[in-house]
């Protein structure tokens, strides 16, 4: 027996064991008259297994101990990344407004934007860390190189401040001029929208701290350090509040379509 | 008969193609080419199924052919009535896997 349907044996519970090793034998057996030999493979016999034991009563609590890990990891990586963090908050806007039947009319443009500032943001940052790493041990002769390359740091940073404002903006318009979202909905929306813009102004801000640390432009935008503190800590429980709105609207709407049926 | 707590479209799936069989017995392999859905999926849901009393499982007796015996599954008498009275109420129209989704979701079943 191949290691690999020993694992999968192993894994299947002990009560369906003999149940599923005969079940296995019948779907594999050649003569049968179905073209059946390739399709159940040792792997997924292996995935049934783990899926046997996932669902089995007796694994109770190692299923809420792997949802704890995963919700644990999903947590540390949360607190850690600013990336993931706004991910996050991306994904949760673009899933209740999928699941809101948001009327949008300017959502394809706001993707676009959002985008796009992505892709810039990422951009000023990968340059941002090389001027940084750069800049303390470059010679005399390579200085007018370093110069350009700060330069343009600072011109991809100054982009990624617009796309910001841009994205934002296409956001908030779209929120705005929705017709069939209720007041309450708009303003979570903006609110939160409000809140990533600043974020990711706090983003460019530091990419250009990063750059040249003495620049008008981070001393300048000093105060919104303070402010998205704030704000970001406000973004995930404000969408959650959201999110659990909209959950039991639609639970309520449920029960009244279940009424209107029976 | 238990309801289904957790209605996926394979399960919906699943669950047509055994009614199709009107109460003769199929086995998972069959379902799994019939579906398109990888054995690894159908045979959990019909474990799922079998422990909330929706699906009969039991060894095929058959002298027709040699080889290991296969399970079959079909659909216990309560299954069968809400299968048919679920196929009743959806209009032919939206006898679609979403709209069987949609009316197992609001409770139909339950």
């Amino acid at each position: 027996m191949s290691p690999i349907l020993a694992l999968a044996l192993r894994v299947i519970p002990a009560d369906l064991r003999e149940k599923y090793s005969e079940i296995w034998r019948a779907d594999n057996y050649a003569s049968d008259g179905y073209e059946n030999g390739a399709d159940f493979k040792q792997f997924q016999f292996l995935s049934l297994g783990l899926q046997l034991r996932w669902q089995s009563d007796s694994f109770r609590l190692g299923r809420l101990a792997i949802r704890a890990l995963i919700v644990i990891a999903l947590v540390a990586v949360y607190a850690e990344f600013g990336l993931v963090r706004d991910m996050l908050v991306l994904l949760i806007v673009w899933w209740l407004i999928k699941r809101s039947d948001f009327r949008a009319i300017h959502s394809k443009r706001a993707l676009e934007a959002t985008g796009v500032h992505l892709v810039v943001s990422l951009c000023s940052f990968v340059l941002g860390l090389l001027v940084f790493i750069t800049g303390g041990r470059i010679e005399e002769h390579e200085a007018h190189s370093f110069q350009t390359l700060a330069v343009l740091g600072n011109l991809v940073v100054a982009l990624s401040f617009l796309t910001a404002a841009c994205a934002s903006f296409f956001w908030i318009a779209d929120f705005v001029t929705t017709k069939n979202v209720f007041v309450t909905g708009k303003l979570f929306l903006v609110v939160a929208i409000g809140f990533l813009g600043i974020q990711w102004l706090q983003q460019a801000r530091n990419v250009s701290e990063l750059i040249d640390s003495a620049s008008w432009v981070s001393s300048a935008l000093a105060p919104l350090s303070r402010v998205q503190q704030v704000t970001s800590n406000l973004v995930l429980p404000l969408l959650l509040i959201l999110s659990g709105l909209h959950a039991l609207t639609r639970l309520r709407g449920k029960r009244r379509n279940q009424a209107s049926i029976t | 008969m238990r309801p289904l707590q957790r209605v996926t479209t394979t399960t919906i799936e699943v669950l047509q193609c055994i009614y199709s069989f009107d109460g003769e017995g199929v086995w998972g392999l069959e379902i799994a080419k019939l579906t398109g859905l990888k054995t690894g999926t159908v045979y959990p849901i019909l474990e799922r199924l079998e422990s909330l009393g929706w699906l009969d499982s039991e060894w095929e007796i058959t002298q027709d052919r040699s080889g290991p015996r296969r399970r079959t599954y079909k659909l216990t008498a309560d299954a069968s009535q809400e299968m048919r009275e679920l196929t009743r109420k959806l209009p032919p129209v939206h006898q679609d896997t979403k709209s069987w989704n949609l009316a197992l979701r609001q409770g139909f079943l339950g």
